[in-house]
Formats: C-alpha cells, structure tokens, sequence
C-alpha cells in the first residue's frame, strides 16, 4: 500500500501566511549571510591564536551543550503536533486565564524543560491555542521553576534550601506576573508570529489519517523542520555570548559590588551576556559570593539567566513578533530588578 | 547555463536538510569515539552526547523518507543560510578539540584579582623577603609515585592544609604585572561545559619563577600559607620543589563538579 505523503508547503491555505522567510526579507537574509562569512573568515585567518581558540571551545561548549536539549525540545514539539489534538489541550487548560497562567508558570516542576528545549516546544503549544499569557508563563518559568535548578542551587549555595527556593518562588511569581502583564498588552494576534497562529501548521492537516508509524514519521519531520529552523538563532546567540564571554573580564563585575543598585544590574547584565544554562549559573553566581557581591545581586543573575539571554532572545524571534520580544525583555529585566531590589532592601 | 546552475542551487537547497542532520550524527560519533567532547563538556554529559545523536538519526532518516523538493520551507538561499549556520559550530568543534582553557580565559575569568589604578606588583605586600629565595633551578624534581592533592580539593580544604607541605599540579600563569617569583597554579572547574568554567588556583612564590611559561603544566610541592594580596589573605604556596610536566589530553585538564 502506498504511503501517503507528508506535504509541507509555503503558503497553508487555511491562513494565507507565506511561510518562506517569515521574517527576513532580502536584508536579513544578507546580515545573516555576510555573518557567516565573517566568522568562517575569523576562523581562518585567527583559528590559531589563543584568544580566538579561547572563543572557540566557549562557542562550540555552548553549542555542544545546547544543542541536544534543541533537538528534544524540537522531537517533543513535533510529536505533539502530531499526536496532540488542538481540543484536547484546549481541554486541558482551566477556564480561567489567570489560572493557566499560574500552572503553566509552575508546569516545569513535573515537566522540566531547559531554556534551549522550550522555545520549540511552546512554539507548537501556541500552534495548537495555548493562551498567549500561558505561553509566556511556560517560556520563563519552566526553565528556572524545575527540580533540576533547584538542585544545580542546593548543590552549588552548599544545600542552603533557603537560597533555593528563593530562586524558584521568584522564577515562578516573575514569569506569572509577565505572563499577566502580556496578556494585558498584547492580543495574540500583536504578539505571536503569523506562522505560529491557531491552524496555521503549514500540513494541511495530513497527519489525521495515516497509522501509527506514518504519523510518528510526520513528527519526526516536523521536529526536524524546527530544529533546521530555529537553529540558526541558538547558534547566533552562543557566537555572541562566546564573543562577549572571551573579551569581557568577570572581574570588572566584581569591582561593583558596593552598590546593592549598581550590583543587581551589572549581574543582570552578565547573566545575558554569558548565555549559561539553568544548571550551571547557578555555580558561576556561587563563585561571585567570594567579591563579597550582595546576595541579591547573585539572586538576579540565577533568576534572569534561564529567562533572558542572547541566545533565548535571539531564538524568541521564531516565536514571537519584534515588539512584543522587546516588550517582553523589558518586562522580565524590571520585575527581576525591581524583586531584588525589594529583596535586598527587606534583607531576606 | 546560468538557469541550469539556478536549478541545481534549488534542487540542493531543497535537499540540505537531511546532509545537515547526517553532518551531525556523524559530529556526534566523532565527538564520542575517544571521549572528544570532554575538551567541551563534563563527562557526565555523555548521555546528552548520545540523546543528541539519536534524535539527530531519527531527524535524518525522517527527513530522508519525507519525500523530495516539498520539505523546505523558504527561499533556496535561505536554506543555504539555515545550513551554514547549523554546519558551522562543526568546524569549531574539530579546529578546538585539541585545545584546552589556558591563562587567557583566567584572566578573563578569574575573581578578585582587579582593583582599578593598582598594579598587582603594588597589591602584594611581601611580609618575609627570605621566603622568596627559592630558585627553581635548584630544585630536585618531584617523584613520580606520589600522588599530587587535586587543586580543588586542596582549595577547599586549605585550613586543614595549612602550615604543612602538599604537592599539587596545574597550569602555570604570571599575570604581566606579577612581582617577580610570584605565579599562579590553577586548574579550570567545570559544572556543564567549558562556558561556565571557573578557575580555581593558588598563587605560588619562588625565586625563578620566571622561567616558567604561562599554561605550562608543572607540579609543585610547597607549604600552605596564606599571603596578603588586595587587602585579603589568600591561599599561596611558598615553593619547595618544582617540575615541568608534559600537557596532559585535554580530556584530563579540567576539574569536574
């Protein structure tokens, strides 16, 4: 018996979206172009020098590290689009936004998943209706309100519970209050890419007949299709953060460390910057505690890292439209300035 | 001409996603045959190597089985930038894979070790000159059986330690402008992967330090005292006994958490 074939075209027919370079017109297809051709060219003329060999082991560290968690985030993705019915995840959620706000802030507690597994994971959520204050709740809790944050914590703070969960209630209370907060700016439609819209799965809906295997196949492919999609951003993303990891000295953070104000930002910064995982920030902030760098100021770099870097943010822009990332960076960057600061200030 | 080049470029580009997944399933196998990727990542994440591998298989031979030309999504030439992208960090892997963190990314990384408008030749005040006497040409090389305290364990530990001799290794690091016969021995500590490595080291005193090179591997042996350096005490080894060692696989450099 003939197999029936899985097609995916550009352009879905049920919402008119042209899916070929969604966001990158003739521009961003020659920034992207002339970026791999400068760093092709770095690596030829500089691959030898210590600086640059530096820059390499961070880049491909990052890249080594991340990508496997991609590709699971990106198979899960697939296999939920294939195998999870639009209506029975929309019966799954509580009626009540606020509700599915609030679980979805804490669902990475009995389904953890890293930063670099989320985006196309949620990505597929949005595609099957998930809320969008949902889909934000999820993006920036899961990776921080996980069991296995908690323990990389515990391990690094030396077992201090009280640093642990610390860092879990605000991931949980930051991404539910930015969950809300673009809930209330944005409509779906404002925030969310056209291609990620309700019914617009570029499939025809072909997966719906088909056995077992067949639809396993398509699951596979649409995993695939993200992975080769979403990819470029994480690499962007792990490039510059490398970049910035091998020029910039971690020692002119720890010069700050007398103003609670100036502290908290800096390890803001230094957590976009550095791009590390949920797992192993936490030791980079436990190794700053030594400066005598106020806790608070370690507590923002562990509670933005896993929700805001340079490699999530460039990844976001295969989620969300440009506004509502900028929008969204902002709204995480001050509620986790302005909770330490009240942290810092009440001397939990 | 020019159209049948056009037609191959799309026919191609139609088709890089499969070459792209099989390009990494077989960076995966390389990186897994002789422990490559501990240059990269902690030995632990071997089963992350391996689930990287698997689904990357899976994707190819999907991708493979999915039929032909009607895979791709967007224009033949962002498919080539979305494959170029995805094959770049390949090339990294292999021109890095031999190298290891040296003194550079301490400098980057190392904690404590600024203070603006002071050099740390004005940062260390030497408190006995007659501890700076030792001259490594002097001394006789450390025996081979004896096994060195990991940098780590003696770090954290160093109350226990103090006052008495210990033998440890490292890298060999002067920052420029170190006094002359002060140095550093330090070792990168690794939670995930090289991005998140943390020095961690002693500083070390001995006259004739100097012709130590920075990353040099060298075994030292000294007493455990503590030196003060930018108005804090720190852990410093005063040297009695020095050898060069040769650099070890650079799976074995790091520490690992």
């Amino acid at each position: 018996m003939e197999k029936p074939a899985i097609h995916l075209t550009p352009i879905h027919p049920a919402c008119g979206h042209v899916h070929a370079e969604p966001r990158s017109g003739r521009a961003g297809l020659w920034i992207q172009g002339l970026f791999l051709f400068t760093a092709v060219l770095f690596f030829i003329l500089w691959g030898r020098r210590e600086g640059f060999q530096t820059f390499s082991i961070i880049f491909s560290s990052i890249v080594l590290e991340a990508f496997p968690f991609m590709l699971l985030g990106a198979l899960i993705g697939g296999l939920i689009e294939v195998f999870a019915p639009r209506e029975k995840i929309a019966n799954l959620l509580p009626n009540r936004p606020v509700l599915t706000i609030f679980l979805a802030a804490g669902l990475g507690l009995i389904f953890p998943v890293c930063e670099c597994a989320i985006v196309p994971v949620v990505r597929r959520l949005v595609k099957k209706g998930l809320p969008l204050g949902a889909a934000v709740a999820y993006l920036l809790g899961g990776p921080i309100v996980n069991p296995l944050a908690a323990a990389s914590t515990l391990a690094a703070y030396g077992m201090m519970w009280k640093v642990a969960m610390i860092r879990l209630f605000l991931g949980f209370a930051i991404a539910s209050a930015a969950g809300i907060l673009m809930d209330m700016f944005f409509t779906r439609e404002q925030a969310i890419l056209p291609e990620n819209h309700v019914g617009c799965d570029g499939c025809h809906g072909s997966h719906d007949g088909g056995g077992f295997f067949h639809r396993l196949r398509a699951g596979l492919v649409h995993g695939a299709e993200d992975f080769f999609d979403i990819g470029r951003f994480l690499i962007i993303g792990a490039f510059v953060a490398a970049l910035m990891q091998t020029m910039i000295s971690r020692d002119l953070f720890a010069a700050a460390v007398g103003v609670p104000v100036f502290s908290i930002l800096l390890m803001m910064v230094l957590a976009v910057v550095l791009s590390l995982c949920s797992e192993a920030d936490a030791f980079v902030a436990a190794s700053f505690r030594f400066t005598g760098m106020p806790f608070s100021a370690q507590m923002a770099f562990m509670v933005l890292g896993p929700m805001l870097d340079i490699k999530l943010v460039l990844m976001y822009l295969s989620l969300f439209k440009k506004r509502a990332i900028i929008t969204l960076s902002a709204l995480t960057a001050a509620l986790v300035f302005f909770s330490l600061l009240v942290m810092e200030y009440v001397s939990l | 001409m020019r159209s049948t080049i056009h037609i191959l470029e799309k026919w191609f580009a139609a088709r890089l996603l499969p070459w792209v997944l099989i390009a990494w399933v077989l960076a995966y196998g390389w990186l897994l045959e002789q422990d490559r990727y501990l240059a990269f990542l902690q030995p632990r994440f071997a089963g992350l190597m391996y689930m990287g591998l698997i689904i990357a298989g899976l994707f190819a031979l999907a991708a493979v089985s999915a039929g032909r030309g009607e895979r791709a999504h967007g224009s033949s030439h962002m498919q080539w930038i979305r494959a170029g992208f995805l094959l770049l960090p390949i090339l990294f892997i292999i021109g890095a894979h031999n190298t290891g963190l040296g003194g550079f990314a301490l400098s980057k990384r190392a904690l404590g070790t600024s203070m603006p408008g002071k050099s740390l030749k004005q940062k260390i005040e030497r408190d006995d000159p007659s501890l700076w006497t030792m001259d490594i040409k002097d001394l006789p090389p450390v025996e081979q059986e004896e096994k060195p305290v990991i940098l780590s364990k003696l770090l954290r530990n160093w109350e226990d330690y103090e006052g008495g001799e210990v033998l440890t290794e490292g890298m060999y690091y002067a920052p420029e402008d170190a006094p002359e016969g002060l140095g550093m021995v330090f070792r990168f500590y690794i939670t995930c992967c090289a991005a998140d490595a943390v020095p961690v080291g002693v500083f070390v005193k001995g006259k004739g330090l100097e012709s130590l090179k920075n990353d040099q591997w060298v075994r030292v042996r000294g007493v455990c005292g503590k030196e003060d350096v930018m108005g804090r005490k720190l852990p410093t080894l005063t040297l009695k006994e020095v050898q060069i060692l040769p650099a070890p696989d650079v799976n074995e450099q790091y520490l690992y958490f």
